[in-house]
């Protein structure tokens, strides 16, 4: 289980990573980042969306509102030009924290 | 029996008056609510425990509001103050109003030839009763609002305006029909009445005043039934 302080450090990149695959909704990225982390990252839910809102803010991703297949209006993110090269961004800076910690521990550098 | 629009309802009054969540982020979140509550129900749990498991997943209303209050530090003020304004227009209304039915009530009473002390004492019953009306019915409309509908619009700002104006016309016309009527003394004998009187009826209202804003300014604790 990640701390509350990683969780909320790694927020951004992951919603920007989750949203180069497709736009999506606030439920679904967090069911997905759920999955994905094998439980290890367990945000509390509402807490995604003022980090949303923040991101829409900096303009690195656009929403609109639409009709799911549940029938019900959900907000859709997708990313915009700048949110996809702030990608470029955040993953030089993530893999730089991981690999530093992998030449102390030891860890395989498996993704690059 | 749980009723889970009942409990919906219950949630969204956690939201503070001025929450810094605004009407899309809170429609977003309640949708999110009603998702993961549908998704819970879908394997077989009762819509009481969805509803209690989801908002647990969802966190503290407070909490979301002073991260989402992060997003926009000078919005927040902006929206302080427009309650600020809209608070002042609001106590002037009042206050107006209540002016001019004791007015209006005090004419009545020289007409009718009801003597100065007796006068003074229905005089203040009367603000005191229109006091508490008018702080019962602000409390409920402020209790029961949607978060959706936070807006003064022109329509209210016109008839905001016009009752600001027509009310101390009916006060001033209410007074000289009683200078009319009654002698100068009469108003002599009841103005100390009054006085007195209007410093336990103001000290009354501001105490009120103090509850109903402490009442409001606390988010109601969602209830799981």
């Amino acid at each position: 289980m990640a701390s509350k302080e990683l969780i909320a450090a790694s927020t951004k990149p992951l919603v920007l990573a989750m949203l180069s695959r497709g736009e999506s909704y606030g439920y679904a990225i967090i069911d997905e980042v759920r999955e994905r982390s094998g439980g290890q990252l367990e945000w509390s839910e509402g807490m995604l969306y003022p980090v949303l809102h923040r991101m829409e803010k900096e303009k690195l991703i656009l929403s609109c509102w639409k009709v799911g297949e549940n029938g019900r209006k959900r907000k859709y993110y997708r990313l915009s030009a700048s949110g996809t090269r702030a990608i470029a961004t955040e993953r030089t800076q993530w893999l730089a924290v991981h690999e530093t910690l992998a030449s102390f521990w030891g860890v395989e550098t498996c993704l690059t | 029996m749980f009723d889970l629009e009942h409990g919906i309802q219950n949630w969204k009054q956690t939201f503070r008056p001025d929450t810094s969540i605004g009407a899309e982020g809170a429609q977003e979140i309640e949708a999110h609510l009603r998702e993961s509550i549908e998704r819970l129900q879908s394997i077989g749990l009762s819509a009481n425990e969805a509803y209690a498991i989801a908002l647990h997943r969802l966190g503290l209303t407070a909490d979301l509001e002073s991260e989402f209050a992060k997003n926009a530090p000078v919005s927040a003020w902006r929206t302080r103050i427009a309650w600020m304004l809209g608070g002042y227009i609001a106590l002037t209304v009042c206050h107006g109003s209540v002016a001019a039915f004791t007015a209006l009530i005090g004419a009545w009473m020289a007409v009718a030839g009801v003597g100065a002390a007796n006068a003074a004492m229905i005089a203040l019953a009367v603000q005191a009763i229109a006091w508490a009306g008018l702080l019962v019915v602000g409390y409920r409309t402020l209790l029961n609002r949607e978060y959706a509908s936070d807006r003064f619009t022109w329509k209210w700002a016109v008839l905001a305006g016009a009752v600001m104006i027509v009310l101390p016309i009916v006060a001033i016309l209410g007074r000289m029909a009683q200078m009319t009527f009654v002698d100068i003394s009469w108003f002599s004998a009841s103005s100390m009445w009054l006085a007195y009187g209007g410093v336990v009826v103001n000290a009354a209202v501001y105490l009120s005043c103090l509850v109903v804003m402490c009442r409001l300014s606390k988010p109601l604790i969602a209830v799981v039934e």
